[in-house]
């Protein structure tokens, strides 16, 4: 009876691990893009966002701390870190969380390619909106590696610096994630 | 021939003007970070004793540590993608706890000689410490870190 019970217990953890499904990575790569044809100086990248993808529920969720956003010009950080844009001190982080919403077209589980549609909702500056995105995603064995990209609007997340109003920076930037998750 | 004159002046004054404003332009728009490595440092610290710091007061450690020079000496944890260059994480075993550092272009490549198990010592931009959500653990920060020694 012990024996069967230790080999029931066994096979149970033995599939728990086999099936780890969540894949992480602390090292996503978040870049913003709000450059203009007045001004090429708003763009930096966040090499240190935290990432999760599930294998098995499609579950997506990232994280990103907005201070760590770099920008090559010292007083263009200065701005976006500021009070009119981001606000780093109240708001520190940005957040996203949703759902691979054609998982059975996207198997997770397989190597391969996939064009998995993702959606979800966007924290950022303390306001909360859904967006939707197409990510690329390859499998390599126990590796994914996960590329998408999409727009927002600054109103929609209740940023309105004067910037944005004189054409300095783009009311609407773009967004690239790179991760590579294990 | 005094309007004239003044006229001169005037036109000399305006032009001067316009010179140092073009000039304050041209240097705001083209100015970069220094290179870490050669910026004065605002605390020498171990990553245990940062880590520490950061976990048990988070508000005053932010409030000290943020935005500041930190020259940190801990051993690589890991070494992690970041695209096409690495970070390198010093980690608290036990918790799980982190500091997370990305360089400056100047010292990707040296950077990505470091092996885990490596002592190093690393001087980079804090970024401030943060909870993470998704893996219920503490992490500092670091952006356009400096490799001084491994």
């Amino acid at each position: 009876m012990m024996k069967r019970t230790g080999i029931i217990l066994a096979l149970f953890f033995s599939g728990s691990l086999l099936y780890a499904q969540k894949k992480t990575t602390t090292s996503a790569v978040v870049s913003f893009d709000a450059t203009t044809s007045l001004d090429p100086l708003p763009k930096a990248e966040n090499k240190t966002a935290v990432g999760s993808v599930d294998i098995g529920t499609g579950a997506v969720a990232f994280e990103v701390a907005i201070k760590n956003f770099s920008f090559q010009n010292p007083k263009m950080q200065g701005h976006f870190n500021g009070t009119t844009w981001m606000d780093s001190d109240q708001f520190p982080t940005a957040t996203f969380k949703g759902k691979i919403t054609n998982l059975p077209q996207v198997n997770l589980k397989v190597n391969g390619t996939y064009n998995a549609n993702v959606e979800g909702a966007l924290t950022m500056h303390g306001v909360t909106n859904q967006v939707t995105t197409t990510a690329v995603i390859t499998v390599d064995g126990k590796k994914l590696n996960a590329k998408a990209e999409f727009s927002i609007k600054m109103k929609d997340y209740q940023i309105n610096g004067p910037a944005i109003g004189s054409g300095h920076v783009s009311s609407e930037p773009v967004i690239k994630v790179l991760a590579d998750l294990k | 021939m005094a309007i004239k004159k003044r006229l001169k002046f005037l036109l000399l004054g305006l032009l001067a003007l316009a010179l140092i404003g073009g000039g304050i332009v041209w240097y705001v728009f083209t100015e970069k970070f220094e290179d870490t490595s050669l910026v004065d440092t605002d605390f020498t610290i171990s990553a245990d004793s940062l880590l520490n710091e950061f976990v048990h007061n988070p508000d005053q450690a932010n409030k000290k540590y943020t935005e500041k020079i930190l020259r940190v000496k801990g051993m690589v944890y890991e070494m992690e993608p970041a695209g096409a260059e690495v970070n390198v994480k010093i980690a608290d075993t036990l918790t799980g706890n982190y500091l997370i550092f990305s360089f400056q272009d100047q010292d990707a490549e040296a950077a990505k000689k470091l092996k885990e198990g490596d002592e190093a010592i690393i001087k980079a931009s804090c970024s401030g410490g943060v909870h993470s959500e998704i893996l219920d653990l503490y992490y500092i920060s670091f952006k356009r870190a400096a490799l001084i020694k491994h």
